[in-house]
């Protein structure tokens, strides 16, 4: 079981250089972490993450994720993190 | 139909005191923010969209100065949670939670954050816990029916224009509109407007913050920058000094 789940952001075409951070920042905590993808058309995103060392991608791909509307997003967010008994969320706010 | 908006007492950020000598305590305002949310719910209750604005705060009895502040702009009456406790925002979100179901309104208005603090939390946990739609960091807001508004929000990529049911929680950017000034009237007439106290455990909550603040310091102070004479003289610095080069 991963330890922590790190939300990825991406722009439709390819993965925000935030979510890079939360992802150096989760090696450097230590332990297990998973990857976790919202949106709809992510095989190209989705396939790029499988190089960044997480014991899983997890993806939620749908039409209704297509556009980022904060209240879809937090009930899939919240359950994938119940159902695996996570204990730390990583994410980023600002695309700095 | 009915608006709530929630507003805090923060230290006045245009009082100049607060960047100087430290031992000065600078005067309470509005949250600005929340000031353009009040702004916003009495232009649309002035539209006849909406019948009632009401306001609402959590604080110690010193918060009622802001609370005559928010009536004397136009806000039919105020409520004040009576808490003088440091809250984190997930514990104000719940009690909010706890008043939104008492009160019932059709729309929450409140700001996108209070300059103190900056966390930018409330208006989405709040909506998290009602389980209504959001629509954060608006700068327009037009009712299309009783059941729909229409935002446009400002987001880092550009305008983003969502529609939401209601009823619905909206936060306000900056660009949303230019708060009135206080008229005398209005301060008079806000004397007589009516505070409502009330507690958490009226409410039929018992919250207890989850995050404690630790400490809060000033960023490191810069040094002055210098003058040079010449080009060559910047750029020696550049070298010998800062490196850059």
């Amino acid at each position: 079981m991963a330890e922590s789940l790190i939300l990825i952001e991406h722009d439709r075409q390819q993965v925000k250089r935030t979510s890079l951070h939360a992802i150096t920042l989760t090696r450097q905590l230590g332990g297990e972490y998973a990857l976790l993808v919202l949106g709809h058309g992510l095989d190209g995103i989705a396939a790029s993450l499988v190089s960044y060392g997480a014991s899983a991608v997890v993806v939620a791909d749908d039409p209704a994720l297509t556009e980022p509307l904060a209240d879809r997003y937090a009930t899939v967010i919240a359950g994938s993190g119940a159902k695996a008994r996570r204990n730390d969320y990583l994410g980023n706010f600002l695309d700095l | 139909m009915k608006i709530l908006v929630p507003f805090k007492s923060v230290p006045d950020p245009n009082d100049a005191t607060v960047a100087g000598a430290a031992v000065s305590t600078p005067k309470s305002v509005i949250n600005p923010f929340d000031e353009i949310a009040i702004e916003e719910a009495l232009r649309i209750r002035e539209r006849g969209e909406v019948s009632e604005v009401v306001g609402a705060t959590i604080g110690p009895p010193a918060v009622d100065e802001q609370i005559r502040a928010a009536l004397a702009m136009g806000v039919d009456r105020a409520i004040r949670i009576d808490d003088s406790r440091a809250l984190d925002p997930y514990a104000v979100a719940r009690i909010l939670g706890a008043l939104v179901e008492k009160e019932a309104p059709h729309v929450v208005i409140m700001g996108k954050q209070a300059v103190d603090d900056d966390s930018n939390q409330v208006g989405q946990m709040l909506a998290g816990l009602l389980g209504w739609p959001q629509a954060t960091f608006v700068s327009k807001i037009e009712f299309l029916d009783k059941t729909r508004v229409r935002c446009t929000r400002e987001t880092d990529a550009g305008l983003e224009v969502v529609e939401v049911n209601l009823p619905a929680i909206i936060t306000t950017d900056l660009r949303l509109n230019e708060p009135r000034y206080v008229s005398l009237p209005g301060l008079m007439k806000a004397r007589r407007k009516p505070i409502e106290i009330l507690t958490c455990d009226q409410l039929g909550i018992n919250v207890r913050p989850l995050t404690t603040v630790l400490s809060v310091a000033r960023p490191p102070k810069r040094a002055a920058g210098t003058r040079v004479e010449s080009v060559e003289e910047l750029i020696t610095k550049l070298k010998q000094e800062a490196k850059v080069l």
